[in-house]
């Protein structure tokens, strides 16, 4: 069901190449989308930048030269992440908002 | 919030070898007809001395760059079937079959299906003299791809676009303080949370040019004093930090975007 919800976020939006959805409390990446190309060790690394970044708030974004990687936390105390790579064509600005329902919907198990 | 200390914590974050960037730098996924163009950004973008392994999931070839300027392919994985003539040689504007035949390998690399990434390392042992190198438009002329065309200032497009949305804007250029715009009350504010981790943010622009994560921006959900979003970039030998709306967070991701296409 999980990996189902991210695939399908991925699916809707071009440009996002990875969703993963993580305990931030262990650091640990517990799904992720059908088609990503990273990593365990690309994931963990996320997985801490996430932590790191969320520590406080809601929503993060870096920018780099080739794209953008979100991290997002259900709430403001929940340990529940996702984390979005997508290239700098993506729609971050209506994706932020999918994720953040993908991530709800992922957290309360409907 | 404001948090002093989680706030000093995240920035230090920013020049961390360990994260994302620290590592390897995605340069976009391979396989597509543009993949070689993305490879040669990735020279263009090198200025210091460094061995750039480009790679593929385990698939790598190796540059020795500076400058912009790409000196000769220092290693490369057997998959590539580098050729003697060229591996190890330097190159030199007046020779061009080398140029052409690194092409070849390195159009082997960006065919293979997977993530083209960057990663620039330290040039190990002493300096040897490898002549002036082979400039982008050579090597674009004998590739038959060109980089894509830059914003010219992408800085300036860039705070363009995120000073509608800034209550306060800090712009630094080579780590001094370019202007200061927006509310004093909320500058004094920011000063404050940053503390003594201020002046290490003005110094803080020599690492990023160092550790080549010269291109970067972040931005905090409501961390700044009034719950606003924090944003920090660094494009080249300019900074910005700033406190935004959160609502302003697309614009400001979609202004990325367009100064860095």
């Amino acid at each position: 069901m999980v990996r189902q919800a991210l695939d399908a976020v991925c699916e809707t939006f071009d440009g996002c190449e990875t969703l993963a959805y993580a305990d931030l409390s262990t650091n640990l990446v517990l799904a992720t989308n059908t088609t990503t190309r990273e990593t365990q060790d690309s994931l963990n690394t996320l997985c801490a930048e996430a932590t790191l970044l969320l520590d406080g708030g809601g929503v993060a974004v870096v920018g780099t030269q080739s794209g953008f990687r979100i991290f997002l936390r259900d709430g403001d105390t929940s340990t529940d992440g996702l984390i979005g790579l997508c290239n700098l064509t993506s729609d971050v600005a209506r994706l932020v908002p999918a994720a953040q329902r993908c991530l709800a919907q992922i957290a309360s198990g409907d | 919030m404001t948090d002093k200390d989680t706030l000093a914590r995240k920035l230090n974050a920013l020049t961390s070898q360990d994260t994302f960037d620290g590592k390897a730098l995605h340069l976009g996924r391979s396989g597509e007809p543009d993949s070689l163009a993305r490879l040669l950004q990735g020279i263009d973008d090198t200025m210091l001395e460094r061995d750039a392994v480009f790679s593929v999931g385990d698939i790598s070839a190796t540059l020795r760059i500076s400058g912009k300027r790409v000196h000769k392919l220092v290693a490369a994985s057997d998959d590539l079937n580098a050729p003697t003539e060229v591996l190890n040689v330097p190159l030199r504007s007046e020779e061009p079959e080398t140029i052409t035949r690194l092409g070849e390998v390195l159009k082997a690399l960006v065919e293979k299906d997977g993530i083209l990434k960057i990663e620039r390392r330290l040039v190990q042992g002493a300096p040897e003299k490898t002549g002036s190198g082979v400039g982008i438009q050579v090597l674009s002329d004998h590739w038959n791809a060109d980089p894509a065309p830059r914003v010219a200032a992408p800085m300036d497009h860039f705070l363009e676009h995120v000073a509608p949305h800034a209550t306060t804007l800090i712009a630094l250029t080579d780590g001094e303080i370019e202007t200061v715009t927006g509310d004093d009350t909320a500058i004094v504010q920011l000063q404050e949370v940053l503390g003594p981790d201020w002046q290490s943010f003005e110094d803080e622009h020599a690492r990023f040019l160092a550790s080549d994560q010269n291109i970067n921006m972040r931005i905090l959900d409501r961390f700044g004093p009034n719950g606003q979003s924090l944003l920090f970039s660094v494009i080249d030998n300019r900074q910005c930090i700033a406190l935004v709306g959160t609502d302003a967070v697309p614009q400001i991701v979609a202004a990325w975007a367009s100064s860095l296409r």
